[in-house]
């Protein structure tokens, strides 16, 4: 499994289509990321020559994604990120797999400190 | 550019509405059926409930009509497109129309764009002698002539602001019209910014027609853009070959989980292409506006974002 599994198991749907996480931790850091999105985008299109979000290479501009770096070197993409500068793809915004990872971590994380 | 992460968005919904699956046109090479007749009164309101319901939460709305041939129907789109304008204001509402314009007169289309319906696609198939092969009406005859008038009809009207995508099809028997023709769409409505080409081969969809059609290989078709475009007509000219869409992999809308296809019978789908799949029925809309969704079926829709494969978030359905 990739480490940028929105992990679909933990995806429902209500009575009027909306999307229902039910991973508390997940939910909260796309929340958060929904709340950052319009930055994230500013920042996306504001020249950085680094491709932020759009063609999967790590941006250098250091302002309002400071840490994608390091988000994609976690990843560990396996397929080639050069998706061409067409739209973004999900799994291939830094933020989002940064946010998915920090998620799964936390979860992890309590999960062994229950169990110990 | 927009992130998929609005894929998941509960403030952003993409509806694509059959509001009938019959059609006026038989074109030779159509994937559909046409089994399905008009929408129904009953689910006209029950889909109206369905937005107003959902319209608080709200911030972008976007609305495609598709079909079978949406016009047959004005009726019902200017009634879901009036009811969704009153409950929007000044929220972002996209109405958006795949037409075949035989019955997009003027009067009709000054009050779809009125009511937000703003952009459109209008498929051609050629020169009228190249386009009257295929793209015939339910009793055989030629449909170019009727189109065009619609649409220079469309290029007169100065003081509306919309766009046109003038999809133009070509296959391997007509590639010998093709610059013609496109030096036509260049003369007719290359001075209107509101007016765009997207060149796109005919291919196998599905349904009882794959059987005759020829296609083009992907270098060929390369071939024939770069051809076309050293003609460098002013209007713009979009690549839709095979090449170009698997370079540029948009994320499509069967693969988000707020986009539904809703078919005129209230099952609701995922896919406008692969209409006879039962994994491309996700679900049903109620009397009430509420939605009967089969999860398990909306995931394997949505998997390209737990498994990573772009392929699959750009085509869920054939890949």
């Amino acid at each position: 499994m990739s480490d940028f599994e929105l992990a679909l198991n933990d995806v429902e749907f209500d009575e009027l289509g909306r999307v229902r996480i039910t991973d508390p931790l997940i939910k909260t850091k796309l929340e958060e990321l929904f709340a950052a999105n319009s930055s994230v985008e500013a920042a996306s299109n504001s020249g950085c020559n680094s491709g932020c979000g759009n063609t999967g290479n790590a941006p250098t501009c250091g302002t309002a994604n400071a840490g994608c770096s390091e988000a994609f070197e976690l990843a560990d993409l396996d397929w080639e990120p050069d998706l061409g500068g067409g739209p973004g793809v999900l799994v291939n915004h830094p933020d989002f797999a940064k946010a998915i990872l920090d998620a799964k971590i936390a979860r992890d994380d309590k999960i062994t400190l229950s169990l110990d | 550019m927009t992130f998929s992460i609005d894929a998941f968005d509960n403030k952003t919904l993409e509806l694509i509405i059959l509001p009938t699956e019959e059609c006026n046109f038989r074109c030779t090479y159509c994937y559909e059926d046409f089994a399905i007749g008009k929408m129904s009164p009953k689910i006209v309101e029950a889909l109206k409930r369905f937005i107003t319901k959902r319209a608080e939460e709200l911030s972008n709305v976007s609305i495609e009509w598709f079909g079978g041939e949406p016009m047959l129907e004005y009726g019902i789109v200017t009634d879901v497109m009036d009811h969704t304008q009153r409950l929007f204001g000044g929220k972002s509402l996209n109405g958006s129309m795949t037409t075949n314009a035989s019955l997009l007169d003027e009067k009709r289309f000054r009050k779809l764009v009125s009511l937000g319906v703003s952009s459109y696609q209008i498929s051609l198939d050629g020169l009228p002698i190249d386009h009257d092969m295929t793209r015939k009406n339910r009793g055989g005859n030629g449909t170019f002539d009727k189109i065009w008038q619609n649409l220079t009809q469309i290029c007169e009207i100065k003081d509306l602001d919309f766009s046109i995508l003038l999809r133009v099809h070509f296959s391997p028997e007509k590639l010998a019209n093709l610059p013609k023709f496109i030096v036509m769409l260049d003369e007719a409505f290359g001075h209107d910014e509101r007016f765009r080409i997207f060149l796109k081969p005919i291919g196998r969809y599905g349904g009882e027609n794959d059987g005759v059609i020829e296609e083009l290989s992907k270098i060929e078709e390369e071939q024939v853009f770069s051809q076309l475009l050293s003609l460098r007509p002013n209007i713009k000219m979009e690549d839709g070959t095979r090449g170009a869409t698997m370079k540029n992999m948009p994320v499509c809308y069967a693969a988000k989980a707020n986009a539904f296809v809703v078919r005129a019978n209230g099952l609701l789908s995922k896919c406008t292409v692969d209409l006879r799949s039962q994994k491309n029925l996700v679900g049903k809309i109620n009397d009430n506006g509420s939605l009967d969704l089969d999860v398990q079926k909306m995931k394997y829709w949505l998997r390209g974002h737990n498994n990573g494969k772009v392929e699959n978030l750009y085509c869920p359905a054939h890949t």
